[in-house]
């Protein structure tokens, strides 16, 4: 139950995709995830799948990974399909009862279908190959404008990079909380809801208190290296574009326009 | 009565892609009223061995009978199963939970199903057991000191009259006195309470001194399964697991190195102390 959080998973291995700067992939995403909304026609699908593929084919994370991600969407993506198929008007092409389904709720379905899944193997293309840290180092970068603007953004930046950190260590913690209590008799499988809901009080607790006393120990650690914020404060990595960036980019902007240009081209529209 | 084990086999998910093995083939019989020491380097599996033993971890394969009855039959009730085999995990902080002491302690017998009397009853007996004074009962458990947590943690798992008491590294973190303290008490639950106890440690001093067999675990696997002199021993091949024997026996092996008529398998400093008086000294 626990093991299944996957969000901001990294994947360890080596490839183009992982060396790329966290801005690159950042923006790659975004302008991926922007195309996906723009196509009119099943063209631009298929060049968005195929681009896709071979991003993935280049970041040697195994494929089992990315579908993974997926599994999390699929109550999601059962209740949208059901709600397009059976809810579009349209002219009827099959009808169960009192239920129809028509060709354009075929249609809505078959592309909320690709969209969603589309959106989530793409995002966790990124969170796959990129570190948390410098996930969290590439936003506060790209948002480093709105600084003007007395926005904090190194602070939003570090209590992201600080929470994706805590997020496997609460849940090892949760597991072990959860194992003190079955041991002593609590009931987590029970079938009342108000009795489940019960049952975590003894968990939530001991977790809240933890999380408090790691939250403490950790500004003092922070505080004992004098840390004081984002002011004047150096990275001992910074990001740096290297030539494959540039090259990235291009790809991408390539991508970009040319699958909006051929998603939009008014064949086979919807 | 007892607690078999045979062939017991663990492998971790999916999520490991290693599919590493955390347990090898287990084969263990743990007699009542034995005092059984289980050791091993971090990562050895003892900590997942014990899960095993109240149903917390679900085996790969194997069979693991608890005073004769199957612990995944169908019929097994594993709210009783957990309140005949008590494991007391290593960080009280992860179960301490209530408002105050006494009522943290009455949640396990309350779990069992006793009435608001017996399990109040239970859990006075318990904390009085374990050397907690009446003046913290109705204190917040996150007020009390390490040891003091440690020895409330303790009482909530013997409030459930466990018949098998597991400890999970019990002394970790606590500074010597109060490591002390809580062997003797474990020691007395033994002697007094009739319990049978099994002692996760990775410090070989605790487990030397107390208990009367021992089992060291690595890589999944029992290595051994000896008296403690007998697994002293051999501190050779213990040393290539990453473990130790008592530093006493160190002393003892040196010193009859160096020609003195000493007794190298003793493991405790009381012995030694006796036996190098009875033989140097006069």
């Amino acid at each position: 139950m626990i093991k299944d959080i996957t969000l901001g998973q990294f994947y360890q291995t080596d490839s183009v995709i992982h060396r790329l700067d966290a801005r690159v992939k950042l923006g790659g995403t975004f302008l991926f995830l922007i195309s996906l909304f723009m196509f009119r026609n099943p063209f631009g699908y298929a060049l968005a799948i195929v681009f896709l593929a071979m991003v993935i084919r280049l970041s040697n994370v195994p494929f089992k990974y990315m579908v993974r991600g997926m599994k999390s969407i699929i109550f999601i993506l059962a209740i949208t399909v059901l709600f397009n198929l059976f809810m579009t008007p349209g002219n009827v092409i099959v009808s169960i009862w009192k239920l129809k389904i028509t060709d354009a709720g075929l249609k809505n379905s078959i592309i909320m279908i690709l969209r969603l899944s589309l959106l989530v193997t793409g995002s966790s293309v990124m969170t796959l190959t990129t570190t948390p840290n410098n996930l969290t180092d590439g936003l506060e970068k790209m948002m480093g404008g709105l600084k003007k603007i007395k926005v904090p953004v190194h602070e939003i930046a570090m209590m992201m990079s600080i929470a994706l950190r805590f997020i496997p260590i609460l849940a090892q913690e949760t597991d072990k909380i959860m194992k003190a209590q079955m041991a002593r008799g609590a009931d987590f499988e029970s079938k009342k809801l108000t009795k489940r809901i019960k049952a975590l009080i003894p968990v939530l607790v001991p977790l809240f208190v933890s999380a408090f006393r790691r939250a403490n120990d950790l500004a003092m650690a922070m505080e004992a290296r004098c840390y004081r914020g984002g002011e004047g404060r150096t990275k001992m990595k910074p990001l740096i574009y290297a030539d494959r960036d540039f090259i990235a980019y291009g790809v991408l902007i390539l991508y970009f326009v040319v699958s909006v240009f051929v998603g939009r081209l008014k064949i086979m529209n919807f | 009565m007892s607690i078999v084990i045979e062939h017991l086999n663990y492998e971790y998910s999916d999520s490991n892609p290693a599919g590493r093995k955390a347990l090898d083939d287990i084969c263990l019989e743990i007699e009542e009223g034995c005092f059984m020491g289980i050791i091993g380097h971090t990562g050895s599996g003892k900590s997942t061995l014990v899960q095993h033993l109240n149903g917390l971890l679900k085996k790969t394969s194997g069979k693991i009978l608890v005073d004769g009855e199957d612990i995944d039959g169908d019929d097994c009730d594993r709210k009783a199963l957990r309140s005949r085999v008590g494991l007391v995990f290593q960080y009280p902080e992860h179960q301490l939970f209530e408002v105050d002491v006494f009522s943290d302690v009455c949640f396990g017998p309350k779990n069992m199903g006793m009435t608001k009397k017996d399990a109040e009853l239970k859990s006075y007996a318990a904390l009085k057991l374990c050397g907690v004074e009446d003046d913290l009962f109705y204190r917040s458990p996150l007020e009390l000191s390490g040891g003091q947590k440690r020895r409330v943690a303790m009482a909530g798992v013997l409030a459930m009259n466990p018949k098998y008491l597991i400890l999970d590294e019990p002394t970790a973190g606590l500074d010597p006195g109060g490591r002390k303290e809580i062997l003797n008490l474990i020691s007395r639950l033994k002697k007094e309470n009739n319990m049978t106890i099994i002692l996760v440690s990775h410090s070989m001093e605790d487990v030397a001194e107390y208990a009367d067999r021992i089992v060291v675990m690595n890589k999944g696997k029992i290595v051994f399964n000896d008296i403690p002199t007998n697994v002293f021993a051999r501190y050779k091949e213990l040393e290539n697991m990453g473990l130790k024997a008592p530093e006493v026996s160190y002393i003892m092996h040196e010193l009859k190195e160096a020609g003195f008529n000493v007794d190298d398998s003793i493991t405790t400093v009381d012995q030694a102390v006796l036996n190098i008086y009875q033989r140097i000294c006069r």
